[in-house]
């Protein structure tokens, strides 16, 4: 039985922008989605808190594994 | 970022953090990001309608008549209104919030949030001297704004 091959590749597609404001009612309530209170984000300077957001929405993006010695070790040998 | 500012013969300190749009937003009952977004593309226009008029004045083959006409259309546009709106308006709201932030703890900050406060703050600065220093006031809040992350997509 033909076995269908996984195709892992991806378009690079250009992303749109989207119809969607920033504005400070988005800002806290992404804030309050990675568990900032009040009284930390005075602390805290905008970039900071933007910092924080960026790499949340980064945290759920795929990243390739880096090779180790081990795989060049299996691929060599 | 924290930054002392002279104002005539006075200095005051402001702050910003991440909480001065809240802050502004909940006194106020405005949104100073898309007031900031919108006062920045106003500054762009601003550039370009300076040199236009820059163009105009240079320009001595057409007739003065004409190329009068043309300036008033130009110091008649939104551009210069919203620009003036930015200063007279949101700019001192914005100053006192960051002002707030500089000399208040966030115990005391919510007491003295209030429009009254506002107002009496503003009798106590000369609103002229604020106009002058604008670049100073919107570089402590972009100062603050500065991201290093990158987003992957």
């Amino acid at each position: 039985m033909a076995v269908r091959r996984k195709d892992t590749l991806k378009t690079k597609k250009l992303k749109r922008p989207l119809d969607r404001q920033w504005n400070t009612a988005v800002y806290f309530l992404r804030c309050k989605q990675i568990g900032l209170t009040l009284s930390e984000l005075f602390c805290l300077e905008y970039g900071d808190v933007m910092d924080m957001q960026i790499e949340a929405a980064n945290d759920h993006e795929q990243y390739d594994y880096l090779a180790t010695q081990a795989d060049f070790d299996n691929a060599f040998h | 970022m924290e930054k002392t500012i002279v104002l005539g013969e006075k200095s005051i300190k402001l702050r910003s953090s991440a909480a001065t749009n809240i802050l502004y937003k909940r006194l106020f009952h405005e949104d100073v990001l898309t007031k900031l977004t919108t006062y920045t593309k106003n500054l762009k226009e601003l550039k370009a309608m300076q040199e236009k008029i820059q163009a105009l004045r240079n320009d001595t083959e057409r007739p003065k008549q004409d190329v009068l006409a043309d300036m008033n259309e130009l110091m008649n546009s939104d551009v210069l209104e919203v620009a003036m709106n930015f200063q007279s308006e949101t700019l001192p709201r914005l100053a006192y919030v960051m002002y707030l932030e500089a000399n208040e703890t966030i115990d005391t900050i919510f007491k003295k949030l209030t429009e009254e406060q506002y107002l009496f703050w503003l009798m106590t600065i000369d609103q002229d001297d604020l106009v002058s220093v604008v670049g100073e006031v919107i570089d402590v809040w972009q100062s603050g704004a500065k991201t290093h992350s990158k987003p992957k997509n």
